[in-house]
């Protein structure tokens, strides 16, 4: 079996391991190349709160300079932030540090445009060749601009939000939330957030440290200091971030995880109460949004996974909201991006317009259960592996858009090979848990014996 | 013909054009590797491209495990000193010194403030190349701090060598021309200390030099026409990173960067130690008459700072220095220091009451002329074999270059260490032999260019 890289240079971006292949080299010919990508201009840059984030922050910083680029440092943010920000300095593009829910050894670039969407496929491409031709823009030393730095992010974002809904309505439940910012981005965006809205807050892995004191991921099996900590303080509901707070897990009142995919229902059934849209998810989202977008009677689209995904079908088919069932609410009046901050937001204001608790709220979703896990594959297997798949149903109801989506009368299961790691995805959504598992674990084996 | 210099001096390039953030990194990375992981301090001059040299410096240092302090914009001689005296493994000077304001460099320091010298710039460019470069795990990457006391160390350091209240009485009114470089945010806060009244010239940190770095005599034509206006009793002019000085007398005549060196030597054996003087091949025969008359011997080096200040190191030297307005006081530190030469001038008037054109008086007077001619890199050591062909019959000294040694005169060729130029210096008893002797010796050259 080949060796698990630790390098992933794709459309997505880069993304390598700190010590190994994540080398300044690297990551300053990435910047060079953005710099080149946008013809100088300027970009913004921030960071989530990795050890390793500064190393990597200045070889950017240097690279964009050589390129001819004016540099705005906004400092530790999560990832909508800076998306905010590309919008509110009118900025040319955006630059994130951040390897999002990945290990603490890991870290990334993730690059933005202009209107502060992610780079798609076609501009990644248009990136990784200027990256590999290695001719980049280089100005004269007089035209080298000074990095500038811009402290008000965060405030803008919570602004936004705030504005967004019904802070007035939040501040009077006087909410007593405990958060789990995973020592990420959040930990400095989410306390001001939640002051700002009046709420009493309770902390766990709140330190802006860096060194995550549980797996980034924010799904059921890692929120089990924030269930404790929901009981012991009798806090209302609990709120868990991923690293760069672009995703959002939910536990309820009872210190029981709701599953990410729910944060995503009760945000997509805020905003069709709000006003009814058009939806879009992707392909391995529940299917209670389905559910949801038939009660308002509008459309749910499907799209490949990928926040980039999503955001060009939310754009192409103008939808209200929409997002990844892995905690990623995307909310185009805020930002056309997963945030976290827009998500507990609305979350918020849903509370205090109905005056439910979490487990009321959840209760009235659609009910599914599902499975997700995952098997390590080395990337000359991954090939064949999902190709033996696809051709063992080809005559069922699948969608092969983005690796094998196979819908079942009352469940389904979606396999796919991540874009981030060298592991395939499995996902199965039944109406009981039971269901869910086994036919994950199913395909796991069949996967194996592959 | 490439504008870059990768040499065991360091890395010297043109920024925007050789000068690249991949091979800042790299050579960051080297560095980090050479010091073995260990406690690095940075800072730079005011150079526009320094932000951009100084963040792919950090970023290579971090990534290799270094600790790294910043000390934001200082002169060179404030890095080395802060690395000596806070045990430091090494550090990092991003400046290009006298060269114009589109170049920059990398200039590397070792843990007893001194600079790489040829061997260990070698296994540094071993290390270059072979990309054998550490890296430190996540875990083991640690955060920039900024230290923004160096200046003010610097300054304690040198004013604990000197008389602060002597100089303090004469009221000196001084007149600086900072060249918009690091000195900017030094040399007056030194001067106030020693109670001189400063008028400023070329002082706001730009990076944009309002005259070419070097302080030669040509260079110096703003400060003096400031001194001719008012009365003024001294004129300092410094270089982009501080280390090297000139001086002009109270009439507005420049002395010469080699009179600088002359008189701090002087000042030395006279009135604080009297010991071995250190001065390269190139510097004014005005050292040797000094030395000989306290009775003390001079070593002459190959030309470049860390070949004096070893030197001094290894022989017990007293007081040294290099006729490009660099002086190095091993009392203080093993450095050429244009702010430890500056209080040391003052204190030489304050002592002997003395105007610095009386103690101008008092010293040998030679005159040089100093010039150079480009040349491709590859063919400089072809034309350095074919000069020391044409002068066989003369005593020379082929250390560095080529020296021809006569009986009341010198002329001495060698290839720029940091720049693809070839070299000429002579001096003689009178200004118009120098001249005949450089020229005669470049029309004799040309032809092999």
């Amino acid at each position: 079996m080949a060796k698990i890289r630790t390098l992933k240079i794709s459309v997505a971006g880069v993304r390598a391991v700190v010590g190994d292949t994540l080398t300044p080299q690297l990551i300053t010919r990435f910047a060079q190349a953005f710099g080149t990508y946008k013809a100088g201009g300027k970009i913004v840059v921030g960071s989530d709160t990795r050890v390793s984030g500064d190393m990597v922050k200045y070889a950017v910083f240097s690279g964009l300079i050589a390129a001819g680029c004016e540099v705005v440092d906004l400092g530790i943010c999560p990832v909508p932030t800076l998306q905010v920000m590309v919008r509110e300095l009118n900025v040319d593009g955006g630059v994130m540090i951040t390897a999002s829910h990945n290990p603490v050894q890991w870290n990334a670039l993730k690059f933005y445009n202009t209107d502060a969407t992610l780079l798609n496929a076609r501009q990644g491409e248009e990136l990784l060749d200027i990256y590999h031709q290695g001719e980049f823009r280089k100005v004269t030393w007089h035209e080298y601009s000074k990095v500038m730095t811009d402290k008000r992010a965060i405030e803008t974002h919570i602004k936004l939000v705030s504005e967004f809904v019904n802070t007035e309505a939040i501040r009077k439940r006087k909410f007593k939330i405990a958060i789990d910012p995973c020592n990420g981005a959040g930990a400095i965006a989410t306390p001001k957030l939640l002051a700002h809205f009046g709420c009493e807050v309770v902390k766990i892995n709140a330190e802006p440290t860096g060194i995550f004191a549980r797996n980034p991921e924010p799904v059921p099996a890692n929120l089990t200091g924030l269930g404790q900590l929901v009981k012991d303080t009798g806090a209302e509901f609990g709120l868990a971030q991923d690293a760069d707070a672009d995703r959002l897990a939910i536990v309820n009142e009872y210190g029981n995880p709701i599953g990410e995919e729910y944060t995503l229902a009760l945000a997509v059934d805020y905003m069709l109460r709000r006003a009814p849209g058009t939806v879009a998810v992707n392909l391995s989202t529940s299917r209670a949004i389905d559910d949801l977008a038939k009660k308002y009677g509008v459309k749910c689209y499907r799209a490949k996974v990928g926040e980039i995904n999503v955001v060009e079908t939310m754009k192409r088919v103008n939808a209200v909201v929409g997002g990844e069932g892995n905690g990623g609410v995307i909310i185009p009046q805020i930002n056309y991006g997963r945030d976290s901050i827009a998500g507990i937001s609305v979350v918020l204001d849903y509370l205090a317009s109905t005056g439910k608790k979490i487990s009321e709220l959840v209760a009235e979703m659609p009910q599914y259960q599902m499975y997700k896990t995952k098997i390590e594959c080395s990337s000359d297997k991954i090939f064949s592996v999902m190709e033996k798949l696809k051709n063992e149903y080809r005559n069922a109801d699948i969608n092969l858009e983005d690796g094998l989506k196979i819908n079942f009368e009352d469940y389904w299961v979606h396999v796919r090979a991540s874009n981030t790691e060298p592991i395939i995805r499995i996902m199965g959504e039944a109406t009981a848990m039971g269901k869910a598992e086994s036919v994950c674990n199913e395909f796991r084996e069949k996967i194996e014996r592959l | 013909m490439k504008p870059l210099k990768i040499s065991v001096s360091g890395i010297r390039g043109i920024a925007g054009e050789t000068l690249t953030p991949e091979i800042v990194v790299k050579f960051a990375q080297a560095f980090g590797s050479y010091v073995e992981s260990g406690k690095v301090i940075v800072g730079r001059d005011t150079r526009v491209s320094g932000d951009m040299v100084l963040y792919s410096t950090m970023s290579g240092l971090i990534s290799s495990g270094c600790e790294v302090t910043s000390l934001g914009i200082v002169p060179t001689p404030t890095v080395q000193l802060a690395v000596k005296q806070s045990n430091a493994d090494g550090g990092i000077a991003v400046t290009a010194s006298h060269n114009s304001a589109d170049w920059n460099a990398l200039i590397f320091v070792r843990n007893d403030g001194m600079f790489l010298n040829t061997y260990q710039g070698e296994e540094l460019m071993d290390i270059y190349h072979e990309e054998s470069f550490e890296k430190a795990s996540w875990d083991k990457l640690k955060k920039v701090r900024d230290d923004g006391t160096a200046i003010d160390k610097h300054i304690e350091t040198v004013t604990n060598y000197f008389d602060v209240e002597k100089i303090r009485a004469k009221r000196f009114r001084v007149a600086v021309d900072l060249c918009n470089g690091a000195p900017v945010f030094m040399t007056p806060k030194l001067l106030d200390l020693l109670g001189c009244t400063v008028s400023t010239i070329n002082g706001e940190p730009t990076g944009i030099f309002a005259r070419d770095p070097e302080p030669s005599v040509n260079n110096l034509n703003q400060l003096c026409s400031v001194m001719k206006s008012g009365k003024v009793d001294i004129g300092f002019a410094h270089d982009a990173d501080g280390d090297r000085l000139a001086v002009v007398d109270e009439n507005g005549v420049p002395l010469g960067e080699e009179y600088t060196v002359a008189l701090a030597i002087k000042y030395w054996l006279e009135y604080k130690e009297k010991g071995l003087v250190v001065t390269n091949l190139s510097t004014t025969r005005a050292v040797d008459d000094i030395a000989k008359s306290y009775g003390v011997p001079v070593i002459r080096t190959k030309v470049g700072d860390v070949n004096v200040t070893e030197t001094l190191k290894n022989s017990n030297g007293v007081i040294g220095g290099e006729g490009n307005g660099g002086v190095a006081i091993p009392k203080i530190h093993y450095a050429q220091d244009s702010f430890a030469a500056m209080t040391l001038i003052l204190q030489f008037m304050a002592e002997t009451g003395l105007k610095v054109s009386e103690l101008m008086k008092n010293l040998p007077r030679y005159y040089m002329t100093k010039k150079k001619v480009d040349c491709p890199p590859d063919k400089i050591y072809a034309i350095l074999d074919e000069v020391r062909e044409l002068y066989h019959n003369e005593t020379v000294d082929c250390l560095d270059g080529i020296k021809i040694i006569r009986a009341d005169e010198w002329l001495h060729i060698r290839a720029s260490g940091t720049e693809p130029i070839i070299r000429f210096i002579a001096e003689a008893k009178d200004q118009a032999r120098a001249e005949r002797i450089v020229n005669d010796s470049i029309r004799q050259i040309r032809k092999y260019l």
